[in-house]
């Protein structure tokens, strides 16, 4: 790690102290970590729990539309917090506190309590970390700073992916939750290494007064906000990206257990776990062309390597190939994780609606999803699995023209350039 | 770590604790309608209020849980479940819904085999559901889809 960079030629940006850039870097791998077990393997966990497919579902839709609603609140209510700190920590321990009822209760209303509390601490746990991170190094640094976080949360979600599956595998299901709910103990323990006067409350929201004590009530409304044009296309560019990658990888695994034999199960974890380490090994690369090129042609960038993947995918048959092509896809997991918070970040800068701006982005992500899942499971039973792919390449071609049409160049002039 | 961070952290760590009880406290009266395995318990051990209706007692451990069984093929291990039983019209149990594959979730498929292509054997913490087909045969099998005619993988015998 080389914290040097973090003083090269920027007059406006504050030096966090090294223990609290580790500590960053410790919480964003283990927040990573906790989330994988509540993805699709919670359905798992729940049949082995002799739970029926009604009640599974049930719980799932649940989770989504909750899911769905909390986005916006959340990111509202980490702009409002005082301490970003504070708000991180509870929405952790919600976290910790649904994988512990998870593991111990499997009840119907206890699962539907722990999946609102998991829902509801996701939605501010992610626009936390971002406020975190802008009021640790403010907007000059946040490009740097973002890649960073970038691949810690890589190296977290990969390295959790191939621990825990193998856990639920050899193990069970169960020991899955019980070691997500032990993870919440690093975890507090590397954000308690942030000291909470590095992090100014003001420039964590995008807020300009970042010295006068200007408070979030400088903020502008967010009915007026929300008029931004900028930010509704972004936020339907990321609708669009969403609607044509999310169901890309389950499709992927069906295909491959249907066609791969005993080592299906070893290839739909390479398909998992590969993209995380292309994010780790070249997040740093996009961080720092997002600064020098600027947004416009690394989101471009992101935007075109995906319809290139449904293309492939399209195309292939070979388990081996499709692994291959799999890993495009943590390239535009890279611009993902780095570009779209910086341009939010830039879109939001001086209104103190940053987190809010998060929680709209991950509102249109989760709709993104919801019909990308709905639209190509209907496209694959009727048609077909390569017209499905067919059907997700298409909307991505449909995204990355609006990026081209509308999107515009959000970084900012004064943003100074900076070589390596 | 600094003092404010440690009140941080054991306020969430007490919030943790209350969780547990109070979700230890309402698991004390269990939901019988969302717990699958009750019908079954009930066959088992009849309340004595039923007994006039001469209740039938199964032999030692005769009658299990099917739902969230491993099935286990001739050949390989484990790796599929048994998650939900067609039944026709009569009641009668025609086929079991297998899930199988899948890593984290990711990747799993359903599929519908002939309720008598599994045998079950074994007692106790040796019982086994086997099914009698390899992994390829389970592979090649058409997806089971909820609310459309079923089609069952017959056993090849």
């Amino acid at each position: 790690m080389r914290d040097s960079d973090e003083e090269t030629g920027l007059e406006l940006t504050p030096a966090p102290s090294r223990a609290s850039q580790r500590g960053l870097d410790w919480f964003t791998f283990f927040v990573a970590n906790l989330q994988t077990g509540f993805g699709p393997f919670l359905a798992v966990y729940l049949t082995t729990q002799k739970w029926t497919q009604v009640d599974i579902g049930l719980v799932l839709s649940i989770g989504a539309i909750a899911g769905l609603l909390c986005q916006m609140p959340g990111g509202w209510a980490v702009d409002a917090a005082r301490s970003k700190r504070r708000i991180a920590i509870a929405a952790v321990g919600c976290i910790g506190l649904a994988a512990l009822l998870i593991a111990l209760f499997p009840v119907f209303a206890m699962i539907v309590m722990a999946k609102l509390l998991h829902v509801g601490g996701s939605s501010v746990v992610g626009p936390a970390i971002a406020a975190i991170t802008l009021g640790l190094v403010g907007h000059a640094a946040l490009s740097q700073r973002l890649s960073r976080n970038a691949r810690f949360a890589a190296i977290g979600n990969g390295l959790a992916a191939g621990l825990m599956g193998a856990c639920g595998h050899f193990v069970s299901a169960q020991a899955v939750f019980l070691v997500t709910a032990a993870l919440v103990i690093p975890t507090l323990l590397a954000i308690s290494r942030i000291p909470e006067e590095e992090i100014d409350p003001v420039r964590a929201d995008g807020g300009i007064a970042a010295k006068d004590g200007a408070g979030a009530s400088g903020a502008l409304s967010i009915a007026r906000f929300l008029r931004t044009p900028v930010l509704l296309v972004f936020a339907a560019c990321i609708m669009l990206f969403h609607v044509a990658n999310a169901a890309m990888l389950p499709l992927v695994g069906s295909d491959m257990t249907t066609r791969s034999g005993e080592w299906a199960t070893a290839f739909v974890a390479a398909c998992i776990v590969g993209p995380q380490l292309v994010v780790a090994l070249i997040s740093t690369r996009v961080g720092k062309l997002a600064l020098r090129w600027g947004r416009r042609p690394v989101l471009l960038l992101g935007f075109s390597v995906l319809p290139l993947r449904g293309a492939l995918l399209a195309s292939t048959n070979d388990p081996t190939m499709i692994v291959a092509v799999q890993m495009l896809d943590g390239l535009s997991g890279a611009v993902f994780g780095i570009v779209v918070p910086l341009i939010l970040a830039d879109i939001s800068r001086g209104t103190g609606r940053f987190n809010f701006a998060q929680g709209l982005a991950g509102s249109a992500v989760g709709i993104g999803a919801a019909l990308s899942t709905t639209a190509a499971g209907y496209l694959a039973d009727h048609f077909g699995m390569v017209t499905a792919f067919w059907g997700l390449t298409a909307t991505g071609v449909a995204g990355l023209f609006l990026v081209l049409a509308a999107m515009p160049e959000t970084k900012p002039k004064t943003e100074p350039l900076r070589r390596s | 770590m600094d003092r404010s961070s440690r009140v941080y952290l054991s306020i969430a760590m007490a919030a943790l604790t209350i969780g547990c009880i109070m979700a230890g406290a309402s698991f004390a009266q269990p939901d019988t309608a969302t717990d699958p395995a009750a019908p079954v318990a009930a066959g088992l051990a009849p309340r004595p209020e039923e007994a006039a209706a001469a209740p039938w007692v199964s032999k030692s451990r005769d009658l299990e849980s099917v739902l969230g069984r491993e099935v286990h093929t001739s050949i390989e291990e484990g790796g599929g479940r048994i998650v939900d039983l067609l039944a026709d019209r009569d009641g009668r149990i025609e086929a079991a819904v297998i899930e199988f594959g899948g890593f984290l979730g990711i990747g799993t498929r359903k599929i519908a085999v002939e309720w008598s292509a599994l045998s079950f054997t074994g007692e106790g913490k040796n019982a086994k559901v086997m099914l009698d087909m390899t992994r390829n045969q389970l592979r090649r099998a058409p997806e089971y889809k909820p609310g459309e005619p079923a089609i069952v993988r017959k056993a090849d015998r």
